[in-house]
């Protein structure tokens, strides 16, 4: 058995991952709600936030470095629900998920070290 | 090609002894088993390193002065999604045999939580230049 290149299964998530336990299956379908959510939520408010705080001037680097992380975790955790149900499956589907883990890790690296950065030195 | 979770008499509490890095979610992962394992790592490893960088910028920048509940909920935010992420390897490798461990409390309920308090975390730090 290979893993295909590209495709596409229509599953029930009320009678998946745990057959008839629909129960757990509803649990696990309705805690995909603060879990996207969250992170999308974070990259709203944290925008909001920067243009409130900063107006006119310029956002730094280490901030808009920061919020980009949170853009890309939510996309990282969007990317998931797919994966979990397996909506969709593959090689290229795996790839996508591997070049968003390595975006999303090093902007939340990067914007959090930026974020010390300063006051470390100091 | 969909790999259900397989059935148990009895709950699985733990499926480590399952765990195989050359499946995810039961599928076979050929040349990309090290890619696969790499990313997972890297996620896991991220959120280690942003927790250390956030303790150390909330604790200069607030030197002294009480830290606010935005950046104590963004810190144990992305403190919990590193058990996510963990338990996300271990869950999605040990498939389809998963312990109940591994999925409930280490992937699924960590992500929430997670989320969750990141997003809260965001929300408190606009309504703190708003109020």
């Amino acid at each position: 058995m290979n893993l295909p290149i590209l495709e596409f299964n229509t599953v029930n998530p009320l009678t998946y991952p745990f057959g008839p336990m629909l129960g757990m299956n509803l649990f696990v379908l309705l805690v995909h709600i603060p879990i996207v959510f969250g992170f999308g939520a974070a990259a709203y408010y944290i925008i909001k936030y920067l243009r409130k705080f900063y107006g006119e001037r310029p956002i730094p680097e280490e901030w808009r470095v920061f919020w980009l992380a949170m853009v890309w975790g939510t996309v990282h955790e969007l990317i998931e629900v797919p994966i979990l149900y397996q909506w969709i499956i593959g090689q290229v589907l795996l790839i996508t998920f591997f070049i968003i883990q390595v975006i999303s890790g090093f902007y939340l690296i990067k914007g959090s070290y930026l974020l010390a950065k300063k006051y470390i030195v100091k | 090609m969909i790999v259900p979770l397989i059935p148990h008499p009895e709950p699985l509490l733990f499926g480590i002894k399952y765990l195989d890095i050359n499946y995810l979610i039961g599928l076979p992962l050929g040349w990309l088993k090290w890619p696969t394992l790499l990313g997972l790592l890297f996620s896991a490893v991220s959120c280690v390193v942003a927790t250390y960088y956030i303790v150390q910028y909330t604790k200069r920048f607030f030197a002294g002065r009480e830290i606010p509940k935005s950046w104590k909920f963004i810190l144990w935010g992305v403190f919990i999604t590193i058990i996510a992420e963990t338990g996300e390897m271990l869950g999605f490798y040990e498939w389809p045999n998963p312990g109940l461990v591994e999925m409930v409390f280490l992937l699924v309920l960590p992500h929430a939580v997670g989320g969750f308090l990141i997003g809260l975390g965001a929300y408190f730090l606009y309504k703190e230049v708003t109020s």
